[in-house]
């Protein structure tokens, strides 16, 4: 158990090395011993890239709940909109505080609608409040499956399940 | 096009470019060169822009897309 191990899990933040990445399969095929050292390894580096969404989905898959002081206190730090709905959507993935969706609600209305990636945005924002499961947030995503968009639309209708064209 | 871990060689092997490989895809490469890349990213949300006017621009000149995708 090395460094070489934690590369392959979360391998530089470029897209050379993270276009079409999973970590799935070696996560999956972990031993427990290696899991508390890459564990471990991976509360370090959420301290050093706290927006890094990879280092928090591989923490959600494990169902880590050893992390989430450090989620807690990146998302208290967070200061950029989307970034705070993330942090947020992964802690109530693995603790399902529902502090958590408040948060997630007011950081999404907070989001800057005159970014010019507004829109791209939002097609990983409505994903994250889906993570949610939740009636508040599905009436969220809802008011976007009619949006001037096809892009956003199109994902508002497949994650409430809506047939699309 | 593709999505899922091994499809971007998978095209590429079988003959398929890939928007990486155009003249837009190397300059924005070389401009996302050591940026972050994960959703929420200023990169990743560049290369979703390109993506996009990357198919728009082939279905406006009639071209058509082959989808590679693993776990979708």
């Amino acid at each position: 158990m090395n460094k070489i191990l934690i590369e392959k899990i979360i391998p530089k933040a470029d897209r050379n090395h993270r276009d079409n990445f999973s970590n799935i399969n070696i996560l999956d095929n972990l031993t427990n011993n290696e899991w508390l050292y890459v564990e471990d390894e991976l509360i370090k580096l959420l301290h050093e890239f706290p927006e890094d969404s990879l280092i928090y989905d591989t923490l959600v898959h494990k169902q880590s709940t050893k992390c989430l002081s450090v989620m807690y206190e990146n998302l208290i730090n967070c200061k950029k909109e989307f970034f705070q709905l993330m942090i947020a959507s992964k802690i109530f993935s693995i603790n399902q505080d529902i502090e958590m969706i408040k948060s997630g609600i007011k950081s999404f209305n907070n989001f800057d609608k005159a970014d010019g990636y507004y829109n791209y945005t939002l097609i990983s924002a409505l994903s994250l409040l889906k993570d949610f499961n939740n009636e508040e947030t599905d009436g969220i995503i809802l008011k976007f499956i009619q949006y001037n968009d096809s892009s956003v639309s199109f994902n508002a209708k497949r994650l409430l399940g809506f047939p699309f064209q | 096009m593709y999505s899922g871990e091994g499809m971007k060689d998978i095209a590429m092997s079988s003959g398929f470019n890939v928007i990486g490989k155009t003249r837009a895809g190397i300059n924005l490469s070389k401009l996302t060169n050591g940026m972050p890349y994960y959703y929420g990213s200023e990169s990743w949300n560049m290369w979703a822009r390109l993506s996009r006017a990357y198919v728009r621009q082939g279905i406006n000149k009639g071209a058509s897309f082959k989808l590679f995708l693993n776990n979708p």
